[in-house]
């Protein structure tokens, strides 16, 4: 089969700009990308830099941009993605690119996975053979460390994209891995450290991360399984994070007040009364929304219908928390 | 210069494993890796991790399952160390957080390999080599221990017989480094890329054991090219062979089973009896139902359908033997040490002895994992009672010197590193393949002579600094080339057929001159053999 590749070229040697250079293969239909990089590289072009190892999805060596799309290169066969003949290759979005489809995950993923901590830390003495645990808590567990850290879910995260200090979608399945093994004894440490800024709470729900792991793995929903966890054992913030609490009391404070979410004071108390310099920061935000009417003024905030009953069922299930 | 008391060299399974041990002695230990430790090959390991964990099991039964599979080659002692240690080292591993698959109880399951006489192999689904390297990253993360990812040794600094450290190549950067060590464990893993197809990595390339050949150690065993019976057919994939265990049967294209009996045969059995049928064989998973499948085989489920268009629940997945490794390596004792006084070696690329001829399947992870660790702590033993020392600037010098005159050669004669590394897979391949006989064995030998030759004039068409995959695969295929000249060599002084290690024109195993191992070492004109015999002492 006859493909045109376009392929992302960047040599900071040689000084020049980013650009994308074309080449012919002719491979046969079984041939995925990663055997088309590998032609042109040993057969046309010595100069073009990528990385690959197992060639056959385990390591997550070779992800790239593969026609827009997030994929692995060695799994991906040339005739599942070509289009018009054409198979566009290129780094990963969000990274730095050190040269050509070669790009840097020191700070991108691996400093990130460290952060969290994700090693067993034995709880108490260990025993004599092995830990006596029931298959399906370890078997979640095995999943999620199927996990073979290739990035395309901090890839296709939307908070990463503006917000680099997220640790992302990957360490935080990585730290899933520790929260929900059985054998751990650091359970509430590392549930508080990924309380943090830039932990769990930093993740805006758009799901994009369980859409790129090629694995499906569905890393948001391992990320939302450690964050209602600390919930469960009453860690709703960090250490330097006490705004989660705040933004967690004003969201409940309201919907008991009024029946519903006072979303204006919930800004306001989730940056706290005496954070001047959080408030300021909101100020930009609200007369950006005033025009559009996103903000009405003056700001009012009614009792819905039924609030009594919604307070009542919250006082109910307090009580029965308690 | 970077400075250590321990540097290990690799950080697959045998590698990390000799990194905690060295660090958990209390010497100050970094690793440096070619790829980044979880791209290692020990990821695609999916049998399992053998032991006798008790029960009708002994460790001595494991022994002589392991013995009787090594078809007279193995080391005792070092498979009696091996048998001893490897259910602590295991326990230790699911303390540290394997995610074994547990069985009702909630203790280990264990899955029954080909020539295992018990179900004694602790899996974790068919990802155990993946969730090893991953546990083993993460502890070591959280020791701190320095990894110098992304470099590759080039060469070893050995003065008076002792090894002082390595000369290493920055991948990135193009630039070169002495990196002085007390003590280096060499743990780079195999050299499956000498075939084609294989089940290779990209980065199994015969790096230590060459390194290790050129400083003037034996290669022990070469001849011995384990080929794995459950390949796909188009991909570097396969299969565990814990599936036939678990139910899957091989069938031909009939649908009729290959396999006559319920016993597992031995890998190499194996191997020939998918190779002789000729019209293909297919591994048939759905008596298993989708359940099973995906709790027990979590890996090839997906590699099945995005690799070979099979969903095992409804289809079987063709498969056909490709070769898997090499059994022998660099000759070590039982604590990776060499003859070199501070270079150790583990894993893949060094031979203790416990395979002998034909690995007992699930043993090659356990071996990674209990010399790995061996390694670790006689290094860092080492490393405790020598003092260190500076590796001289001549050294580096002379690797500048040696870069510069490599990138210095002409392009003219049209060769290049990738059209002498596919002419010596394809040789390999067709002449040192699942059998063997004089005239190919002779071939196989003149080609790689021819290729050597070739191979000292080649000139690189890139001469960039950074991420310049030539200049790698320059150093892979000289690599490639010892280990290559190694195995063709023994293979061929070996007239007989035995274990892995058979030929059309000696099918019978003679035991009054085959019990040696043949050792390989490095001479002017090209290998040399010489054999020793083979210890069938047990350990004190």
């Amino acid at each position: 089969m006859e493909t045109t590749f376009k392929v992302y070229r960047f040599d900071p040697e040689n000084g020049s700009k980013p650009d994308f250079a074309t080449y012919q293969v002719d491979l046969p239909d079984s041939a995925t990308v990663m055997d088309g990089l590998r032609q042109i590289r040993d057969e046309q072009d010595p100069s073009l830099a990528f990385r690959a190892s197992c060639e056959r999805g385990s390591c997550g060596d070779c992800a790239l941009r593969i026609n827009k799309k997030g994929r692995l290169g060695c799994t991906l066969k040339i005739a599942k993605t070509v289009k018009s003949g054409v198979v566009t290759v290129e780094p990963i979005r969000n990274i730095p690119v050190l040269k050509d489809l070669v790009y840097d995950l020191e700070g991108f993923l691996w400093k990130k996975i460290k952060s969290v901590q994700p090693w067993i830390t034995p709880r108490g003495p260990e025993p004599e053979g092995e830990y006596v645990v029931a298959e399906e808590k370890l078997a979640e567990v095995r999943k999620a460390m199927s996990c073979i850290m290739c990035g395309l879910c901090d890839e296709g995260c939307a908070v990463i994209k503006i917000d680099k200090d997220f640790v992302g979608p990957a360490a935080l399945t990585k730290a899933y891995r520790a929260v929900f093994d059985p054998r751990d004894g650091q359970h509430d440490e590392r549930l508080t450290l990924v309380s943090e800024p830039g932990g769990v709470w930093d993740c805006t729900h758009c799901f994009e991360a369980n859409g790129h792991c090629p694995l499906g793995l569905e890393p948001t929903d391992r990320l939302f399984e450690v964050r209602d966890e600390a919930i469960r054992q009453g860690i709703r913030s960090g250490t330097k994070n006490p705004k989660v609490q705040r933004h967690y009391d004003s969201f409940l404070n309201s919907v008991k007040r009024s029946g519903w979410l006072d979303e204006g004071r919930l800004a306001i108390e989730s940056e706290g009364l005496t954070n001047v310099a959080g408030l300021a920061k909101l100020l930009p935000t609200v007369l950006r929304a005033i025009p559009k009417g996103k903000a009405p003024m003056p700001y009012f905030h009614p009792k819905r219908p039924g609030a009594q009953a919604i307070r009542r069922i919250i006082d109910k299930a307090q009580r029965s928390e308690v | 210069m970077p400075k250590y008391d321990v540097l290990i060299v690799g950080g697959g399974v045998a590698g990390l494993q000799a990194a905690l041990a060295a660090k958990h002695a209390g010497v100050q230990v970094a690793l440096l890796s070619k790829t980044h430790p979880l791209r290692s090959h020990s990821a695609t390991s999916s049998d399992g991790l053998n032991a006798a964990f008790g029960g009708d099991d002994s460790w001595q039964q494991h022994a002589q399952d392991t013995i009787r599979a090594g078809a007279g080659l193995c080391d005792h002692a070092a498979v009696e160390e091996m048998c001893r240690a490897a259910s602590d080292d295991i326990i230790r591993l699911d303390h540290i957080g394997v995610p074994f698959n547990r069985n009702a109880e909630g203790r280990l399951d264990r899955w029954t390999l080909g020539g295992n006489t018990l179900p004694r192999t602790a899996f974790s689904a068919d990802m155990t080599g993946h969730a090893v390297l991953n546990t083993l990253h993460e502890q070591c993360m959280r020791e701190d221990i320095p990894s110098h990812e992304e470099w590759l040794a080039i060469s070893l600094v050995v003065d008076d017989g002792c090894c002082r450290g390595v000369l290493a190549l920055e991948l990135g950067t193009g630039n070169l480094e002495a990196f002085s060590a007390s003590a280096v464990v060499l743990a780079t893993g195999g050299t499956g890329r000498v075939y084609a197809p294989s089940t290779a990595s990209q980065s199994c390339c015969g790096d230590g054991m060459s390194l290790a050949y050129r400083a003037g150690l034996s290669l022990r065993d070469m001849e011995m090219v384990q080929y794995h019976p459950l390949g796909f057919c188009e991909r570097a994939a396969f299969a565990s062979e814990g599936a036939l265990g678990e139910g899957a049967v091989l069938c031909n294209t009939d649908g009729q089973p290959l396999l006559q009996t319920n016993d597992l045969p031995l890998r190499d059995a194996l191997c020939r009896s998918v190779a002789s049928a000729s019209d293909g064989v297919a591994l048939d998973f759905r008596s298993l139902g989708k359940e099973r499948i995906r709790a027990r085989f979590l890996y090839l489920e997906r590699a099945a359908t995005e690799m070979a268009g099979v969903s095992l629940d409804t289809a079987p997945l063709p498969v056909m033997p490709r070769m898997h490794r090499v059994l022998g390596g660099i000759q070590t004792d039982t604590s990776g040490a060499t003859d070199i006084s501070g270079l150790f070696a583990a894993g893949e690329c060094a031979s203790p002895g416990v395979h002998g001829a034909n690995a007992l399947t699930g043993n090659a992870l356990t071996a990674s994992v209990v010399f790995g660790r061996r390694a670790g702590s006689a290094a860092a033993a080492h490393a405790s009672n020598t003092a260190p020392q500076a590796i001289t600037d001549s050294a580096l010098q002379d690797a500048h010197r040696t870069l510069e005159a490599i990138f210095s050669r002409p392009t003219t004669s049209g060769d290049t590193v990738v059209t002498i590394q596919r002419a010596l897979a394809n040789t390999m391949a067709e002449h040192v393949g699942l059998v063997r006989d004089e005239a190919g064995l002779r071939e196989a030998a003149r080609c790689v002579a021819d290729l050597q030759a070739r191979y000292a004039e080649v000139g690189l068409r890139h001469h960039g600094k950074m991420y310049n995959h030539e200049l790698l695969s320059f150093y892979e295929v000289g690599a490639l080339l010892d280990v290559a000249g190694a195995i063709a060599a023994a293979a061929q002084e070996r007239q007989e057929s035995r274990g892995v290690h058979q030929r059309s024109d000696f099918p019978a195993t003679n035991d009054a001159e085959g019990q040696y191992y043949s050792l390989v070492t490095r001479g002017p004109d090209g290998p040399v053999l010489t054999t020793s015999p083979v210890n069938a002492g047990q350990s004190a």
